[in-house]
């Protein structure tokens, strides 16, 4: 077995055929592999879903418990025979949960990165190189534009912020899954531990973070707060929950945006806010290089993003590569990464 | 010039003049005395001088990058200042950034020939913004940040009385360029002159960089330098058989009024020179097109580009 053959490209997703899965599938499909929680990668409606206990719980708290047909929780480093094929997830080190997927039939191995980053993150295992012969990866930030400043760094950048405006409600528009509880633990490592004021939708997912032993500190519902009691105060959630929220406030609240979109000067200045935040869960362009060269597969497949770059890159250095122009992922990130 | 250009990044999108004068005065009170009069300069809608061209800039960033990789950035980026600013590799152990005062020092002390390699230093001592902004004082592209009034209120919050209303008035900008001569005022235009010389790197992707020259009477002199880019394919072919000499990578090539390979070059202005035998340099030159089949005799001369000089 050759390990090219070992997944095939179709309408839904790559499929491997020795084990009869597919995975991150973007069509409802029988049998599912799902690397993590985010909703380009894991939707609701599969026969069967195999991840990790705490994908699963991402996608009941967003989908409801009847999420797909059944479900199985599998342990980093728990081999799983699935037909002929043997299933291993990996942690991702890219949210809670987050795993690459080692696929091996008759010696032969590909893996799967799904999103990924090398970056410290405190709330999810970091990145676990694992050798193979097909080696998967992404490439949100597959330019060389692309290197994202140590996330301490930007979270530093908030606080001197609300030192200088104290008066002013500081709001951070961020992914509701990963970011946010990223930015959190952040921000706590950094000596703030004042309430931080969050949408719904992120403080459900924050629950999820807490079950599993990822400690956020004290957190606050935005719903019902008087603009006033916000001033000097964090909020967390998506750009969109902002509307209306701040009409009557005696002082306009600091606006920013944490995405690894932030380098660009023109995207920043478009929905950067006052103070956009270079913060990123995807690996940027020396992470995505020094990591197929750690691998070093003898080929390397990129499923979506900044692709035709990344190529040229491994070519130069001898490395065969193709892209997969997979369809239906990153578009949700393409706003909220 | 990182904390200078992480000042500008936060005024482009203050929301208004308070939240403006509060950066600012964050900005000079922790500022050194001798780059005050200088950023408040910078940040306002004065004319900016430009120092060097961002076809110069370019250049070195070509040196250090794959060309494809810069490409497939550009497309993304969409403007070459922050193109360069972003993929310049960061090196490591690389001095401290300068302060806008060091810039403006080193750029009125240092001879046109040392400038490329202290604009290197320092593109390697900025973070990805430092250099940004460096890059747009340097092409003389910064924009306004903030109007006169916002800066001045912050420099008195600053707690600074030692600078005269004259001194923020009257423009930093000296009425000379680097080398003394008076500032000039440049014409943009286009000609046709004849390949002399090209180098060339030791890869096939290493760029192509071209010497032509313009008729002064019956010869042909030297004008400028530049990258082949968009004609490399013609100039290449050219090359491989035309060659009559050989100086290490350089080869000279065959231009006599029959013989040789015309191209037209933009130019961002025309200045004095006592380095060309010419007496004339391009600015910003650029190959926009080589024509094979035209002769070398039908190439434009010197006196044209004299006519195009400043007067003065």
């Amino acid at each position: 077995m050759r390990a090219a053959d070992i997944l095939k490209l179709t309408p839904a997703g790559l499929y491997c055929e020795a084990g009869d899965f597919y995975l991150d599938p973007v069509r409802k499909s029988p049998r599912a592999v799902i690397t993590h929680g985010h909703s380009d990668h894991a939707r609701a409606g599969h026969g069967a879903v195999l991840a990790t206990a705490e994908t699963l719980a991402v996608m009941e708290v967003r989908y409801g418990p009847k999420f797909a047909g059944a479900r199985q929780a599998a342990r980093f480093n728990e081999t799983i025979a699935m037909g002929d094929a043997r299933v291993t997830l990996k942690p991702a080190g890219h949210v809670l949960g987050s795993a690459q997927v080692l696929i091996e039939v008759k010696g032969a191995r590909v893996v799967l990165s799904g999103d990924y980053k090398r970056a410290r993150d405190p709330t999810c295992p970091a990145f676990e190189p694992v050798p193979c012969d097909v080696f998967i990866t992404e490439a949100t930030f597959g330019l060389p534009i692309f290197r994202h400043p140590p996330a301490e760094v930007e979270v530093a950048k908030l606080l001197h912020s609300l030192t200088l405006f104290p008066e002013r409600a500081h709001f951070v528009g961020a992914y509701s899954l990963g970011k946010a509880q990223r930015l959190i633990a952040l921000l706590r490592e950094a000596g703030h531990h004042d309430s931080i004021f969050v949408d719904p939708a992120t403080e459900r997912l924050c629950a999820v973070y807490e079950a599993h032993q990822v400690a956020l500190g004290a957190l606050r519902p935005l719903a019902g707060q008087s603009p006033n009691a916000l001033a000097g105060k964090i909020v967390i959630a998506p750009p969109s929950a902002r509307t209306d929220l701040f009409a009557e406030a005696e002082n306009e609240p600091i606006t920013s945006f944490a995405s690894g979109w932030m380098r660009v000067r023109k995207r920043a200045r478009q929905g950067g806010g006052e103070l956009p935040l270079i913060i990123s869960d995807h690996a940027d362009w020396d992470e995505l290089t020094a990591t197929a060269r750690e691998i070093a597969p003898g080929e390397l497949w990129i499923t979506h993003g900044e692709e035709a770059a990344l190529v040229h890159w491994a070519k130069s250095i001898g490395m065969s590569a193709r892209p997969l122009a997979l369809k239906g992922y990153g578009d949700e990130e393409a706003q909220h990464e | 010039m990182n904390r200078l250009a992480a000042l500008i990044d936060r005024l482009a999108v203050a929301p208004d003049a308070d939240v403006k004068r509060r950066m600012l005065a964050e900005y000079f009170a922790d500022a050194q005395e001798s780059d005050r009069a200088i950023v408040a300069t910078l940040l306002s809608a004065k004319p900016k001088q430009r120092h060097v061209t961002l076809a110069l800039i370019r250049g070195l960033a070509e040196t250090r990058l794959d060309p494809i990789l810069f490409a497939l950035s550009l497309e993304f980026v969409g403007d070459m200042a922050e193109t360069i600013a972003l993929l310049w590799p960061q090196r490591h152990g690389a001095n401290k950034d300068p302060s806008p005062s060091e810039v403006y020092e080193a750029l009125s002390t240092l001879g046109r020939s040392e400038l490329p390699k202290r604009i290197e230093a320092w593109l390697d001592a900025c973070d990805a913004n430092g250099r940004w902004a460096l890059i747009k004082l340097l092409t003389g592209t910064l924009g306004a940040a903030a109007t006169a009034s916002e800066v001045n209120g912050a420099l008195l919050a600053a707690g600074i009385d030692t600078l005269t209303t004259e001194t923020r008035e009257t423009p930093q900008q000296p009425q000379e360029d680097l080398f003394g001569k008076p500032l000039q005022i440049v014409t943009p235009g286009t000609l046709d002159a004849v390949l002399m010389y090209v180098s060339s790197g030791r890869s096939k992707s290493s760029p192509l960089i071209c010497t032509f020259g313009a008729w002064k009477d019956d010869t042909l002199v030297p004008i400028g330098k530049a990258e082949a880019e968009s004609v490399r394919e013609v100039i290449a072919n050219f090359v491989a058989s035309n060659t009559i000499n050989r100086f290490g990578p350089v080869r000279e090539v065959a231009h006599a009024r029959d013989t040789g390979l015309v191209l037209t070059i933009a130019f961002e202005g025309v200045r004095q020179s006592l380095r060309q035998k010419s007496g004339i340099a391009l600015l910003g030159a650029q190959i926009i097109k080589a024509h094979p089949g035209k002769a070398p005799s039908d190439a434009g001369d010197i006196g044209t580009l004299e006519s195009l000089l400043p007067r003065g």
